[in-house]
């Protein structure tokens, strides 16, 4: 697909998509814990359009980080397959790209030598890491900081540089396990403005997993809201809200509020003490 | 609902005049706290927050005689406040125990030192123990608990000296979110039962919405940009903070502090 042309997702009526770059396929997943078989996942089904910003949102204990594990090939299920550009995946690779909370950036190098390590392992030239890392500098606004030590910049930066590094692999997907979760609430804010921008340049398809209610309706095209006991999906919301979000539209308007108390209202069913999403 | 109904009688138990504090750094004074002004009411939960460097825990180690200020005065009941005393109690991020005595023990320590007879001490202990719901737990030694239960261990280690005043300094702040809010629920029950007053520093604005009736927003340069009154309801967590008037008054709330913090912050670093 040519970057001109690029149009959102279409879903069907039930929020699904018909052409998926991902697609779950009956995952289960099953523990062991204390001896006896506990069920993470339970039919997990789930397609991921090409260029999408899908959200999976849940509280602790629904599997949200199991499934991006299995998704990205980090962890095995127990049955299922996943799909990726219509091929059955096994394992992490250069096409999966990964930011996790812990941004693990390697302390020693400097900011465009840490975006670069992907490339130098898979033996790309010199010139042409320079080349990528530099364009993938200015793709998550970080443009001239190449030569900064990793540990001298803010945690916001870092962010931004592991999703740099994640992004010079030139990956199919991104997949992001609540990188934004140990932020304070200004750098959270912009670093989801951030991921935004960086979003739409590169057209990039993001797997984001969250147990923020706010955060998946800012950033998502559509939010995967998981159950627990077992984790499950329980519904799949399309969001419709207006782009771009942080100029269009606030967390006090009607139409945001709306969809947190959709979401919110999924969870009617669950005791107090099991509820531990953030609004 | 009590914490509004008590603010309306509202009577002075710390106050903080004209408060500076200026260290020096380099050969150049650098103010963390300028001229800060405030009052903290009898039974009062009041939260402070601002941005990194504001100076927000600096005030809590003024209000618990940790530090000295630079200039102004702090007072309690009027008394002016000079050193550390048990009449303030302080709880930091970092659990402050000893490792070598179980939850029980620690419990006593402060009692022990304040030479109360190993009855009383048993009782007292006891009580907060249950009070933080430790009973089950209380010949543990500190490595067999979870983070929410040093937590609850620490502040039950406190709360036996009887202090008149509860310096919380981000002590929720290590913990994974479920056990946060478990812990957030559990303050204002002591609060309330204990009739506390409570001085709690926090950088997470859903933190400061959820507990406070009033939040003090500090800026980047350590002054107080606004104090905002929390008219919530209470309670604010469990089932009613699920409903949609209460999730909107919430949020028009958290989005006001939001934007005065925004507006007081100087971003450092990138763009």
């Amino acid at each position: 697909m040519s970057l001109s042309n690029f149009s959102p997702p279409r879903y069907t009526k039930d929020g699904d998509v018909e052409d998926a770059i991902l697609e779950i396929r009956n995952i289960y997943k099953v523990f062991m814990k204390e001896g006896s078989e506990f069920l993470a996942l339970e039919d997990i089904n789930l397609k991921v359009a090409e260029g999408e910003l899908m959200c999976i949102l849940g509280p602790t204990g629904c599997g949200k980080s199991v499934t991006l594990q299995i998704a990205s090939g980090l962890m095995e299920q127990t049955s299922g397959s996943i799909i990726l550009d219509g091929v059955e995946e096994h394992g992490p690779g250069p096409h999966k790209g990964m930011v996790f909370q812990e941004y693990a950036l390697l302390p020693w190098r400097n900011v465009r030598e840490n975006v670069e390590l992907g490339l130098e392992i898979n033996g790309t030239s010199r010139s042409e890491r320079h080349r990528i890392a530099g364009e993938q500098l200015v793709n998550v606004n970080m443009e001239g900081t190449g030569t900064l030590s990793a540990h001298e910049i803010s945690v916001g930066m870092r962010q931004r540089v592991a999703i740099a590094r994640a992004l010079a692999n030139n990956p199919r997907i991104l997949f992001m396990d609540e990188p934004f979760d140990s932020l304070d609430a200004l750098t959270k804010e912009e670093m989801q403005i951030e991921i935004l921008k960086t979003w739409h340049q590169t057209k990039k398809t993001i797997f984001f997993v969250t147990h923020d209610v706010d955060e998946a309706i800012f950033l998502s095209d559509r939010i995967c809201v998981m159950d627990i006991n077992p984790g499950r999906i329980k519904k799949i919301l399309v969001n419709n809200l207006p782009r771009p979000r942080h100029e269009k539209i606030k967390r006090t308007d009607n139409e945001f509020c709306e969809m947190r108390e959709e979401i919110v209202g999924l969870y009617s069913s669950l005791m107090e003490d099991e509820l531990d999403l953030i609004v | 609902m009590s914490g509004n109904n008590k603010a309306k009688n509202k009577k002075v138990l710390l106050r903080c005049k004209n408060l500076w504090k200026v260290y020096e750094k380099n050969g150049v004074q650098v103010p963390v706290c300028c001229g800060l002004d405030f009052d903290v009411y009898e039974n009062e939960f009041l939260c402070i927050t601002g941005p990194t460097g504001c100076g927000k825990s600096t005030i809590l180690k003024m209000m618990a005689g940790l530090e000295l200020p630079s200039m102004g005065a702090l007072s309690l009941r009027g008394k002016p406040i000079t050193k550390p005393n048990r009449e303030r109690g302080i709880i930091f991020q970092e659990y402050s125990m000893l490792p070598w005595r179980t939850v029980f023990q620690n419990v006593c320590l402060g009692m022990e030192i304040l030479n109360i007879s190993p009855k009383e001490r048993k009782e007292k202990a006891l009580k907060y123990l249950s009070l933080v719901a430790l009973t089950y737990a209380k010949d543990r030694y500190p490595y067999e608990l979870s983070g929410g239960m040093k937590r609850r261990m620490t502040l039950a280690m406190v709360l036996v000296t009887n202090p008149k005043i509860l310096l919380m300094d981000g002590a929720f702040g290590a913990l994974d979110a479920k056990t946060k809010m478990v812990m957030q629920a559990e303050i204002i029950e002591i609060w309330k039962k204990e009739s506390a007053t409570i001085v709690f520093v926090t950088s997470e604005l859903d933190e400061a919405v959820k507990l406070g009736d009033r939040i003090i927003v500090l800026n980047s340069k350590g002054a107080v940009m606004k104090i905002i009154n929390n008219t919530l309801p209470r309670p604010r967590h469990g089932k009613v903070a699920q409903e949609p008037r209460f999730l909107r008054q919430f949020v028009a709330l958290r989005e006001e502090v939001f934007i005065t913090l925004k507006a007081g912050t100087v971003q450092k670093g990138a763009s």
